[in-house]
């Protein structure tokens, strides 16, 4: 691993997370041919990819938006092996060779230590910022999620796996995305957010809708899954018009838009229908890969184009700009190629929708994810 | 001190600008769309300070090196 991912943990964890992206979609095309991965996919997929870059990505915003440092660095630096090696062990549980209990309860201290250090940096917030509520929210259910499966498993709750599932999707991963959506969308597309109001009033409706979708789930009722979907599905579609009529904004700038927020903008897309397919269509996998693979792949591809370039940059070449020639932010990754792998994912992510598609969507998916992982990792070697 | 107007510049090529700029006065002022929080917390891991402020229409942020 180049040393300057080694020095960066947030570098670290988000390119320990495209491992994972590239294994668990690998994993995903052996489940399309019959041979039987899913626990372990989605595991490495939502756990390990999306997990992982989430955490490193938090450990890099929090500080940055609200205008302090990261606070327990060393507790920080633990989060990093106990999460990974939580990941890791998830898997080989799920292939009978570790106890549940063990391995929930690594990934579970991990997180534990994660959580400690968001809050506590947060406690020398200086600087307002809309994503606060969002990832306080979303550390709060991802917590939540992985205990209600520990205790799921030992037996001492009654255990729906839809709660679960939801919980840490709709939950953790979903609460965040809005938070960081907030922040980066605006900052990247040059423009001022919209409306921040709306953006408030849309935690509250998370913060109302999700308590009643989970209570529909875990007591088998149909009225309380639909009234929080139902709410769930108003946020998102308040996010993505409030975003897309910033997008729409008068800019201040010629700028030409950044890949960033091209992917951003499919992302939400592909949000709102899958939303709205978990409300109207019974189709789980229709459901989930619309969100999973639609609006959250397609947004952290976005923002790790933003991330890595930047971070890799200050890093590595900041300090030697001005005494020797240095590349440029924009000549670390390829750009025709991020605009080729737009095209590709959001075609893969339609072809994977339809079932006489499926197969070729998956094999699409993962050669996008491989050329994505390689031009990520020569960003380090440009 | 140096006044940089980055506004219409990609968002990629803003940055080793502004580095450059600062190293070469050592403070500027730079006129931009959106408060730039990533630069601002990176140049304070490197010892730069800054204040800034929004005048309704544009964030304007002086930057120097302690």
């Amino acid at each position: 691993m180049p040393s300057t991912v080694w020095r960066s943990l947030p570098l670290r964890f988000i390119y320990l997370g495209l491992a994972y992206l590239v294994i668990s979609s690998f994993l995903g095309i052996l489940g399309l041919f019959g041979y039987y991965f899913k626990p372990v996919h989605s595991h490495l997929m939502l756990a390990g990819f999306v997990s992982m870059t989430i955490i490193g990505s938090m450990y890099q915003l929090v500080p940055t938006v609200t205008g302090t440092e990261l606070r327990l660095r060393g507790i920080a630096e633990v989060s990093f092996y106990l999460t990974n090696l939580g990941v890791l062990m998830l898997a080989a549980s799920f292939r009978g060779l570790i106890p549940f209990y063990i391995s929930g309860s690594v990934y579970v201290l991990g997180i534990l230590a994660f959580a400690a250090v968001v809050l506590v940096t947060l406690t020398d917030m200086k600087l307002r910022s809309v994503a606060v509520p969002f990832f306080v929210l979303a550390v709060i259910l991802y917590l939540a999620g992985t205990v209600y499966g520990i205790l799921g498993l030992a037996g001492k709750v009654d255990f729906r796996i839809a709660v679960h599932n939801h919980l840490l999707t709709a939950g953790w991963i979903g609460v965040t995305t809005f938070g960081g959506l907030y922040e980066l969308f605006p900052m990247l597309a040059l423009r001022k957010l919209k409306s921040v109001k709306l953006a408030y009033f849309t935690f509250i409706l998370l913060l109302i809708s999700l308590p009643l979708m989970l209570y529909g789930f875990q007591k088998s009722s149909d009225v309380f899954v639909t009234l929080g979907g139902a709410g769930y599905a108003l946020a998102f579609i308040l996010l993505s018009s409030n975003l897309l009529l910033t997008l729409a904004g008068k800019s201040e700038t010629p700028a030409p838009l950044d890949i960033s927020v091209k992917f951003f903008v499919p992302a939400l897309l592909f949000g709102i229908t899958g939303v709205l397919a978990g409300l109207l269509y019974s189709d789980k996998f229709i459901h989930a890969h619309l969100m999973l693979v639609g609006w959250i792949t397609l947004t952290v591809m976005g923002a790790e184009y933003h991330i890595i370039p930047m971070i890799t940059w200050m890093e590595k070449y900041s300090e030697r700009l001005g005494i020797e020639d240095v590349p440029m932010i924009g000549d670390l990754f390829n750009m025709k190629l991020a605009e080729i792998l737009l095209v590709m994912s959001v075609l893969g992510t339609t072809l994977l929708l339809i079932p006489v598609t499926r197969v070729a969507g998956g094999i699409l998916l993962f050669g996008t994810f491989l050329a994505f992982t390689w031009d990520m990792i020569m960003v380090q070697r440009r | 001190m140096e006044i940089i107007d980055v506004r219409g510049l990609p968002h990629p090529e803003r940055p080793p600008l502004i580095m450059q700029k600062l190293k070469e006065h050592g403070e500027v002022e730079i006129i931009v769309e959106v408060e730039p929080r990533p630069l601002m917390s990176m140049l304070k891991q490197q010892g730069y300070s800054f204040d800034s402020k929004y005048d309704g229409e544009k964030w304007i942020v002086r930057i120097w090196k302690d």
